[in-house]
């Protein structure tokens, strides 16, 4: 890698519970785990439902339609990866899906000064290499 | 109502002295803490005989410091530092966080195994930035969070600032009378980091952005140094140098909020309500019978979610009863007297709890709320681990 290359952020080293998600995100769809019990959602992947207790989960896609329910500026930078990328917009979204069910991403499409809770969102799917996709958030095309 | 109620008190409080980065090593620093708390107490070394901590140093994800010494001090190295482990009944280091060994010790003394119990603290600031995600993987919870730079806790707490700001029509200008103040507080302590140095709403701000809306002046400080706190029956405690000041309550909650972030505004309310109810259940009290109220404040914002929590405010109305002056020394509930951690420096609680003790033992000096009866102390951010305690003095 020439040395003029910015360091990469940190990419996810996907587990035996989270490999479903990022196999997922890599045919860029959005699934969450639910329970067959109760029927949540759980996000990130759990091993036991924390509604009931219900240790069958299986993952299920979900239509990647969310709202903004808060975001940050960041300004520091918090790994070297993201030295040359600041300020990114750092969110909390919302899936339509269930009440507090909240997903981290960064949101792309959107300048900071647009921004406020409610704002409809959906999924994006950022291809970083070969194997990783990462999720992230834009506002709804209209 | 709690059957052990004012049965057990702290007998005596002691700091190392709070630097950036300290030329002592951590564990000489936590030994002048304890040792400044024995004399506080009129207590030898040798009287110890129950010894508490969460040794851990939070850093996020570069080099994990475990140097024992050096990083971190576990109970057991403290024991033969002191050199009583001959006489050490009991030790406690499983914690998530150091205000839960508060309680462990506290049911130490209640089942007769101990006599005296140190609860301590040491933190320490290792080389190079505090929050660096140097790692070019990223594994566990970190998955869902790094690749996205939210791997620091300053952007945790900035999602839930945000959206109170945003639901509340408030900004950062709402908050400058607080931050100012409690600084002003911390001029008044003299254990604390900031003594020397004051701060104007204006250089609030004007401080430099971490993540928007949270500056830098919103962080408490990475210290080096330690603050520790003896334990004790009540009974024992009115032979000793200090006035006690009595354990009335306490409560801890092990609400998981919503994964996906690590903080969130509602869940955060809702944990620190469910402290709030156990706090005056345990208590028989209410928020009308606080005098003064150390709040934790690693962030900025966990003052008003601990101040609505915990039921002196409705949800919003936190930061305009802050704003309006309510919060100072001489108004209606006195928030961190003695400048909190954005004040005093980061010691995960410690610094809400004796300034607690200070309050309700008449010791706070220039800070001293009059005739102060009880105090509260809240650690945390409302979700699991988070703790809550209330302090009262004595007859
Ligand atoms: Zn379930």
């Amino acid at each position: 890698m020439p040395e003029t290359d910015s360091p990469q952020r940190p990419l996810p080293l996907p587990d035996p519970l989270s490999e479903p998600f990022w196999a997922a995100a890599r045919r860029h769809e959005l699934h969450m785990q639910k329970c067959e019990s109760c029927g949540r959602l759980a996000y990130p992947p759990e091993i036991a439902c924390r509604a009931c207790g219900g240790g069958r989960l299986a993952f299920t896609p979900v239509s990647g339609r969310a709202t903004l329910h808060s975001w940050t500026v960041l300004h520091d930078p918090p790994s070297p990866g993201f030295r040359d990328r600041l300020p990114v917009i750092l969110a909390v979204v919302e899936l339509e899906e269930q009440e507090r069910l909240l997903m981290s991403s960064n949101l792309i499409g959107i300048a900071p000064e647009d921004l406020r809770i409610g704002l409809p969102l959906e999924a994006l799917f950022e291809d970083v290499t070969d194997d990783c996709t990462l999720v992230q958030f834009g506002p709804t095309e209209r | 109502m709690w059957d052990y109620r004012d049965k057990v008190a702290i007998a005596g409080v002691g700091y190392s002295k709070l630097e950036r980065r300290s030329d002592q090593t951590l564990a000489a620093l936590t030994l002048e803490a304890c040792d400044a708390a024995l004399a506080d107490a009129g207590l030898l070394r040798s009287d110890l005989d129950g010894i508490a901590t969460s040794p851990s140093m939070p850093r996020y994800g570069g080099k994990k410091g475990v140097d024992e010494g050096i990083d971190v001090v576990t109970p057991w190295y403290l024991a033969s530092l002191l050199g009583v482990t001959s006489d050490v009944q009991w030790i406690g280091s499983t914690n998530g966080m150091v205000t839960q060994s508060l309680i462990d010790g506290a049911m130490a003394i209640i089942a007769g195994l101990c006599d005296h119990v140190l609860v301590y603290r040491a933190l320490h600031v290792p080389d190079g930035r505090y929050v660096n995600f140097e790692s070019t993987h990223a594994v566990g919870t970190d998955q869902y969070l790094a690749p996205y730079g939210f791997s620091m806790p300053p952007a945790w707490a900035a999602v839930v600032l945000r959206r109170y700001f945003e639901l509340y029509g408030y900004d950062r200008a709402d908050f400058a009378h607080y931050v100012a103040n409690n600084r002003a507080n911390a001029q008044r302590n003299p254990n604390a980091y900031w003594r020397g140095k004051t701060i104007t709403a204006g250089d609030y701000l004007g401080a430099r952005m971490i993540a928007d809306p949270m500056s830098i002046l919103d962080c408490d400080i990475p210290v080096d140094g330690c603050c520790a706190l003896i334990l004790t029956s009540t009974e024992r405690t009115r032979h000793l140098r200090q006035p006690p000041a009595l354990l009335t309550g306490f409560a801890a909650s092990a609400y998981q909020g919503a994964g996906g972030t690590p903080m969130n505004l509602e869940d955060m309310w809702d944990g620190a309500k469910d402290v709030a109810r156990r706090l005056w259940d345990a208590t028989g009290l209410s928020p009308a019978d606080v005098d003064a109220a150390q709040l934790y404040d690693g962030f900025s914002v966990l003052v008003l979610t601990w101040l609505e929590g915990m039921g002196f405010c409705r949800d919003g109305e936190g930061l305009a009863f802050l704003r309006e002056g309510h919060g100072d020394l001489g108004g209606r509930l006195p928030v961190n007297t003695g400048g909190g951690a954005l004040g005093e420096g980061r010691l995960h609680g410690m610094t809400q709890l004796a300034e607690a003790v200070a309050q309700v033992t008449d010791r706070a000096g220039k800070r001293q709320v009059p005739g102060a009866a009880r105090s509260l102390a809240t650690i945390s951010n409302g979700l699991a681990k988070s703790t809550a305690f209330l302090f009262s003095r004595d007859g």
